[in-house]
Formats: structure tokens, C-alpha cells, sequence
């Protein structure tokens, strides 16, 4: 029996050397590692099925509420963006407004236009400047387009402008080519009205129509509308009606000009 | 025959335990390290079978081949004079002398392993096997490898 044990021994040590030795050992490791790997991924499926299915419903609630929120920033900082880019954008044509020394013997202050669907079809705007920025009732409005109206009413924080298309407002232009003066009022649904136009002087279609400069409101040549059609009234005089030349559906940023 | 049946069933029951612990836990453990020590003290189990087990054993761990068949054949050198009595005590008296004579046949596969150059030894998967697979080993082999006293005196 005890020679039969040590013929057993000698077979282990055998069977050792031939394993340590040989490509048997590689062949074995390959194999548990496959085993391995493949059993955890198991086990790693099993646990986590249930809380998977059980967490969907609620992870999905707070991934959409997450969604929402991330939503909504995404859509003010676009909004923050672009006004950004209209602000700079403003100031700088307000700046080479500046340079050309249009206004020069006014003093100017950047406003933001507080958006209001009840002004604007009223024909007026409201800007976010009023006493606290010394502007005062009877300042003119404009940017680097034109002429957008007058301030008619401040208090301690806002302003109220009346726009050039406001059947309230009047202002006395002359034609950009020829110089010939008229007096011009707002006609209401984005229009100025020009009435008694002497037969004699010429007023055509495309004319531009700017701000005189006699009076002590407005700067001269500031362009304030175009001419769009000329027509005969029976009264003897020519009529004319303009379109502002400031797009009013883009504006962000104006300058309040003052003495 | 039946018996061979249950006892193939059995050991291939435990081999898949063995292989999901080893993979599935931080624990690395030899239960057919102790199914052979449960063979070597059954009269029913001969050395045909210990052989096939021990290579069994060694091919699906990280031992050499032939570890445990050095270290079976050194164990039964040692313990022979034994296997009479725990084929007699009780289920704690043999918990007892299955747990010594694992941590024998430990011992012997730690200088194998040592001497080729390639030791995983570590207490926590020592104490979790007495703990945890030695109960476990004898209770899944409790029906065919150790018979009670009157099965010992008949046969015997």
C-alpha cells in the first residue's frame, strides 16, 4: 500500500511538472477566465434586473422633469445670447451714430424696450429709463435706423414713447433731396400721413423724408420715414404716405437723445 | 449503482457551487478538497476515485495538476489510523475532524504551491470554508459517503 502512495505522489509531482511546463496551465487559465467573466456578467444582469424595473418609472419622472429644467435654461441663455448680440450690436451703431457726430450737441442714454403687446399696438413703446437716468418728456427716441418717437411720459424708472406712427404724434421733416418742408402725423397701422403738400414741389415715391432741426427736440437729418405713395386731394394739395423707415417688430435697444 | 449515481450528481452539484463562489464572490474556495477528505474516510469510495477527483479538483482551480492528489496521498499517511472513528462520532465530532483535516491537507497544498511558485493562500477564504463549506459539503454528502455504526459492524 505504501508503494501504490508513493507511485501516487510520484504521479502528482508528474502531472505538476507537466502542467507548469507545458501549454496546459495557459489553456486552463483561458478557460477560467472565460467562466469567470461570463458568470459575473450573469450574476451583475440577475442583480440588477429587478432594481432596474422598479427604478425605471421614477428615473424616467426625474430624468423628464431634468429634461424640462435643462430645457428652459437652454432657452433663456438663447434669449440672454441674443440680446447679447443685439445689445452690442446697437451700441455700436449707436456709437458710430456718436462719431459722425450727429448728436453732438445732445446728451444720449442707452434704453432697453420693455416688450408689451398693449403699447406697441397702441402705437407706443416702454422703456426700462426714466428720471433715474435724467430723461425727461419731450426727448426724442431713436437708433441707428432713425426715428422712433418722443417720450411723453416718465417716471421714476420707465418711459413712455409715443411712436412716430401714433395718429397723436406730429413732427415737421423735409424731403431729403430737395429740402422742401412739411408737417407730418402719425396714420396709425405702421404709416405717417403727410397732408397739403404744394402741388408745386416735388415729393416722390422712395423720397426720404428726415427731421428739420429747427426745433430744439429732434437733431436734423435723422431719417424718419419713405414715401411710399403720393395721391390728389380735392382740397388742391398732394398727400403723401410714408413708411417708417425704423423696423419696430426688431427693436431691443434705443437712444434717448436730450438736451 | 444508484449510489454512484447520486454520488456523480452530488460532486457535480458542488463543483458548480465551488465555480459560482469563486467567480461571483471575493471568496476562493476547495470543496472538492473536501469531498476528497470525505472520500478518504468512506469505506465506499476507492482510489480509482480519489484519483479522478483530485485531478477534477486541480482543473478547476488555479492549483497545478496533481496538487491535491500529493496532498490526498500525504493525508491518508497521516490520518489512516482514524477513519474508523469518524465513521462512528457524531455530525459535530465530524465537522471537527473534517475542519483539521482540511486545514491539513491545506498546509500540504500551501508547500506544493509554495515550492512550484505559486501561492493563493488567504485566511478569510480558510475561515469561510470552515465555516460556511465544510457544513455544507457534509450535509449535501451525509446520505452516501459516511454509514452509521450497525452499516460499519456489518460490513466490517
Amino acid at each position: 500500500m505504501n508503494k501504490f502512495k508513493i507511485w501516487l505522489i510520484l504521479l502528482g509531482i508528474s502531472l505538476i511538472s507537466i502542467d507548469k511546463y507545458t501549454i496546459i496551465t495557459n489553456v486552463r487559465e483561458y478557460i477560467a477566465i472565460f467562466v469567470e467573466k461570463n458568470i459575473s456578467l450573469i450574476v451583475y444582469r440577475v442583480k440588477n434586473y429587478l432594481p432596474l424595473l422598479l427604478i425605471n418609472t421614477a428615473q424616467q419622472r426625474e430624468l423628464a422633469s431634468q429634461n424640462a429644467v435643462l430645457k428652459k435654461q437652454v432657452e433663456t441663455y438663447s434669449t440672454l445670447l441674443i440680446e447679447a448680440n443685439n445689445k452690442n450690436r446697437d451700441i455700436n451703431s449707436i456709437k458710430e451714430l456718436n462719431d459722425n457726430t450727429l448728436y453732438s450737441n445732445y446728451k444720449s442714454t442707452v434704453s432697453k424696450i420693455i416688450l408689451d403687446v398693449n403699447f406697441f399696438v397702441d402705437n407706443k413703446l416702454l422703456l426700462d429709463a426714466g428720471i433715474n437716468k435724467n430723461i425727461t418728456t419731450g426727448s426724442a427716441v431713436v437708433n441707428k435706423d432713425g426715428l422712433i418717437g418722443q417720450v411723453v411720459d416718465v417716471n421714476k424708472i420707465n418711459s413712455q414713447v409715443m411712436m412716430v406712427t401714433n395718429p397723436d404724434f406730429k413732427i415737421y421733416l423735409q424731403n431729403s433731396n430737395n429740402k422742401v418742408k412739411m408737417l407730418a402725423r402719425g396714420g396709425g397701422h405702421g404709416s405717417l400721413v403727410v397732408n397739403y403738400i404744394d402741388k408745386n414741389e416735388s415729393v416722390n415715391v422712395g423720397d426720404v423724408l428726415q427731421t428739420t432741426g429747427l426745433d430744439d427736440v429732434y437733431p436734423a437729418n435723422i431719417a424718419v420715414a419713405k414715401v411710399t405713395k403720393v395721391f390728389y386731394e380735392n382740397n388742391g394739395f398732394n398727400s403723401a404716405l410714408c413708411a417708417p423707415v425704423v423696423n419696430f417688430d426688431n427693436l431691443q435697444y434705443v437712444t434717448v437723445i436730450h438736451k | 449503482m444508484r449510489n454512484m449515481v447520486s454520488i456523480v450528481f452530488s460532486i457535480v452539484l458542488l463543483l458548480i457551487i465551488q465555480i459560482i463562489i469563486n467567480s461571483a464572490t471575493i471568496f476562493y474556495v476547495d470543496i472538492l478538497g473536501i469531498v476528497l477528505i470525505v472520500f478518504l474516510m468512506s469505506s465506499e469510495i476507492r482510489w480509482p476515485n480519489i484519483i479522478w477527483t483530485s485531478i477534477l479538483a486541480d482543473l478547476f482551480g488555479y492549483w497545478f495538476l496533481g496538487t491535491h492528489l500529493i496532498a490526498i496521498v500525504v493525508l491518508s499517511i497521516v490520518i489512516q489510523k482514524l477513519i474508523n472513528f469518524y465513521r462512528m462520532v457524531n455530525w459535530l465530532a465530524r465537522y471537527i475532524f473534517t475542519s483539521i483535516a482540511y486545514l491539513c491537507m491545506s498546509l500540504v497544498i500551501y508547500i506544493v504551491d509554495e515550492l512550484v511558485g505559486k501561492t493563493h493562500l488567504q485566511m478569510i477564504n480558510i475561515l469561510f470554508t470552515l465555516l460556511f463549506i465544510i457544513p455544507l459539503v457534509l450535509f449535501v454528502t451525509r446520505n452516501f459517503f459516511v454509514k452509521d455504526t450497525s452499516g460499519i459492524i456489518w460490513y466490517d
